[in-house]
């Protein structure tokens, strides 16, 4: 009789687990693997505000410090020192402390220590000496980047900015900006930069054109999507200037009242400080009768 | 009632315990059944395991009764899955013909871990009453057979077809002449293998016990089928995952290269004091709370001795040598495996085994210890293993009753206090499961999302993904992005993993420009981010 349970319990088993299915069945008949999403925080948050919180940034450090206590690959170990260095700035970007920025530098140059064949290792620490106002260095750092990826946008970026307003190399700025460029047609800034140079050469059309191009990348940038991590506020500056120096060109060599009106409040509504748009609307007085509004 | 089995097991049948002795077996096994469904309803939960190896399965599966082959359909090149066998996702496939919410899949699991228990009892039935009935309670209470019988994973049904091939064969055995009985016997006995890799040790104790015992046909014909079945399964997939991983020094780093003879006796000996010293009692004994460790250490020493004698009893006890075999090469292959695996998880499949062997080791050392018992001949050593020792009236039921009424209690609390932890997801994962939700309905159906659980996302948000790479090179991550053409990345804040933190973040630093937050919560602080175009 016991030989074979199911011979016995032919109809026990198949109905118990019938039940039992379709209890399960009735308890969870409402359940639905699929629901709502949760509602967002803000949909229109700041990548940098968000990633770069303070709590976030310190568990990554610790984190990729409990990475490098680990690793022993000599290129994993220098990125990794790299990544920590990054995370370090960030923190300092937020917070404005310097024993942040002397950490972000000590891990940038142990991570040159130890791989010294990544350009991007070199662009940064070149990020750091700029911040520091340690030109000379970050200049060194920069050249570094380009020798070993020349076409390393970002150092050609940096670069030629700090050989333009730092170091007054304006020959070394423009052939480094156009080349910058030949790179990436998008790059913010270059323009702005090349406007200027062109402007201090008397090069007044070749100026309008790079101011146009700097104000036509800015807004296509506008909607977030840029193509290379450059600073919101410098961008802003250089499409600013830009809309002042088209309205300036607008009405003093190109008459053209209704671009240089355009322009002028372009610039108006993206420059943030009060005394420089008195400043600007001082000076357009010179050239055409500005309303109050 | 008189069982004619009983008398084929050990030399001298120990009495019955009054306890049931007036109750059929019958109704025993049939209160065992609902007791552990009963165990199941309370522990059920609709939710995922949050393993992704469930999800996984469940993918191969679907694909399957879609007519789209044995592929990973949740990455983006839908590639033939090289590693996992193909019973267990095929059997999931099926039962999602029947539901899009997984809890009929689940349903079917639990029940197949129900039958094991009948399997159980079916096999070991011969046995006496004192080991049997404790047998089976430990396995109908057994905390992680619940918890493994309710989350979708192959070690249920791998456990339900090892205890099914041992079944048949007993029954080929017991009528040679049905050729019915012996081909099914056959095709069984490759399902294990089919079912999950490390079932290589159950073909391999299959084949060895078969011609130690001269059952050359059964060996042969199990040889033969094993052959096919795997050359069919490797004809579509010539590479083999497992293999690799089982001589790699860490499948998490692939550049770190292969193991040689010298680590991997260390290996050997770090998996050894794992497994004996936490692991299988952690398998046996489940703790549900924080206990001082003296006592992990005693319950470990203590159960581990008795498994050790138990299984050199087991190559004495006539029909139980199986069990040795397959014990030793399933700890073989264990031992090889990476250290960082090694868990309990891989021990569930043979938790009927270890409690088999637990308690003929309980039972010889109560035995030999009690001075009414008559002693066989030999030296200490032989009359210790030996099969032929016989219980004395009282005390060593008593004994093995008591110890398995203590692993019961241990079990059941595991079960009942696990079961709560399963039922709502964490925060971490609650946030997950909600980016999840805002890609499926935000996002177009060619989007591909790369994430921490790729594959838990995919069942969740119905979109394609993929794993980061495991590098602390930005580039190489950026590169990944671009190459397999991801279109959004969940940057988690996951309690149990640091990787998004090591990995994916410094990435996202690294490049701000190439990424936008479209959905954000917090506690903890979970985003969606576009990738942006070059």
């Amino acid at each position: 009789m016991n030989v074979l349970l199911f011979k016995r319990d032919a109809f026990f088993y198949p109905l118990l687990f019938a039940a039992w299915g379709a209890f399960i069945l009735i308890r969870y008949h409402s359940y639905s693997y699929y629901n709502a999403p949760l509602p967002s925080v803000s949909a229109q948050m700041n990548l940098t505000d968000a990633i770069g919180k303070q709590q976030t940034i310190t568990k990554n450090i610790e984190e990729l410090q409990k990475s490098l206590g680990e690793e022993k690959d000599v290129v994993e170990r220098g990125h990794i020192e790299h990544n920590i260095g990054t995370a370090y700035y960030d923190n300092y970007k937020s917070l404005q402390r310097g024993d942040l920025l002397d950490s972000a530098q000590a891990y940038y140059e142990q991570s040159i220590r130890t791989l010294s064949t990544v350009a991007r290792f070199y662009y940064n620490l070149g990020r750091i000496f700029t911040e520091r106002r340690e030109h000379l260095k970050a200049k060194a750092n920069y050249e570094k980047a380009l020798q070993l990826e020349p076409n390393h946008v970002l150092a050609l970026h940096n670069l030629a900015l700090l050989n333009f307003y730092e170091l007054g190399n304006r020959d070394t700025a423009k052939a480094l900006l156009e080349k910058a460029l030949a790179v990436k047609g998008d790059l913010p800034i270059c323009n702005y930069v090349l406007g200027e140079i062109a402007l201090q050469q008397g090069r007044y059309e070749a100026a309008l054109e790079h101011f146009r191009r700097e104000v036509n990348s800015f807004s296509m940038f506008s909607g977030g999507r840029q193509s290379v991590p450059v600073s919101r506020s410098a961008m802003n500056f250089a499409a600013s200037k830009s809309h002042l120096e088209l309205a300036i060109l607008y009405s003093t060599r190109f008459i053209d009242a209704k671009h240089a009106q355009a322009n002028f409040h372009a610039y108006l509504r993206l420059e943030p400080d009060p005394q420089r748009r008195d400043a600007a609307i001082a000076e357009m007085k010179k050239y055409w009768v500005v309303k109050d509004q | 009632m008189t069982n004619k089995f009983k008398a084929n097991t050990l030399d001298v049948v120990p009495p019955r315990l009054h306890l049931f002795s007036t109750i059929g077996e019958s109704v025993r096994i049939r209160f065992l059944i609902v007791l552990q469904l009963l165990l199941f309803a309370w522990q059920f939960s609709p939710q995922l395991c949050t393993n992704g190896d469930n999800a996984k399965y469940l993918t191969l599966g679907k694909a399957l009764i879609e007519g789209r082959g044995y592929r990973n359909i949740g990455e983006p090149e839908a590639p033939v899955e090289p590693q996992y066998p193909i019973l267990f996702p095929a059997l999931l496939g099926f039962a999602q013909l029947f539901s899009d919410n997984y809890i009929f899949p689940k349903i079917i699991i639990a029940i197949i871990g129900s039958l094991a228990v009948v399997l159980c009892y079916l096999l070991y039935r011969t046995q006496p009453n004192h080991l049997l009935w404790p047998l089976l309670t430990l396995v109908t209470t057994s905390g992680l057979i619940a918890e493994y019988s309710l989350i979708l994973m192959s070690e249920i049904p791998y456990l339900f077809f090892s205890l099914l091939a041992l079944y048949l064969r007993e029954k080929s055995l017991d009528k040679p002449s049905s050729g019915l009985i012996f081909w099914l016997t056959v095709t069984v006995s490759v399902m294990p293998v089919n079912c999950r890799s490390i079932g290589l040790a159950f073909s391999a104790a299959w084949i060895i016990d078969n011609i130690w015992s001269k059952h050359y046909r059964l060996a042969l014909m199990h040889a033969v089928g094993l052959i096919c079945t795997i050359a069919i399964f490797r004809s579509f997939v010539p590479s083999d995952p497992y293999f690799v991983q089982l001589i790699q020094r860490n499948s998490y780093d692939p550049d770190a290269g292969f193991v040689t003879p010298a680590e991997m006796g260390t290996r050997i000996l770090q998996n050894l004091s794992r497994y004996g010293g936490i692991l299988v009692r952690g398998a046996l004994i489940p703790f549900a709370h924080n206990l001082p460790p003296f006592v992990g250490r005693i319950l470990s020493t203590l159960s581990l001795g008795c498994i050790i004698i138990g299984w050199l009893r087991a190559f004495f006890i006539p029909g139980k040598r199986f069990v040795g075999i397959y014990l030793l090469l399933y700890a073989g292959i264990l031992c090889m495996w990476q250290p960082q695996w090694a868990g309990e998880r891989f021990l569930v499949s043979i938790i009927p085994f270890l409690y088999l062997m637990l308690l003929y080791g309980l039972d010889a050392l109560v035995s030999f210890f009690d001075p009414s018992v008559p002693r066989p001949p030999g030296d200490f050593f032989s009359r210790l293993s030996s099969g032929t020792i016989a219980p004395s009236r009282y005390h060593t039921p008593l004994t093995v009753w008591a110890a398995a009424a203590v692993i019961m209690a241990f079990n059941l609390d595991y079960g009942l206090v696990n079961s709560g932890k399963r039922k709502e997801p964490t925060p971490d994962w609650r946030n997950f499961y909600s980016c999840a939700d805002w890609v499926r309905i935000h996002t177009p159906p060619n989007a591909v999302v790369m994430s921490r659980k790729p594959e838990l996302f995919y069942l969740r948000s119905k979109r394609k993904g993929l794993v980061y790479p495991f590098t602390h090179d930005v580039e190489k991550v950026i590169a990944t992005i671009e190459e397999k053409g991801a279109t959004h990345v969940v940057h988690d804040n996951f309690a149990w993993s640091a990787t998004t933190a090591r990995y994916l973040y410094p990435a996202i630093a690294a490049h701000p420009e190439r990424f936008k937050i479209v959905y954000a919560l917090k506690d903890p602080d979970t985003f969606v981010l576009e990738v942006l175009p070059k």
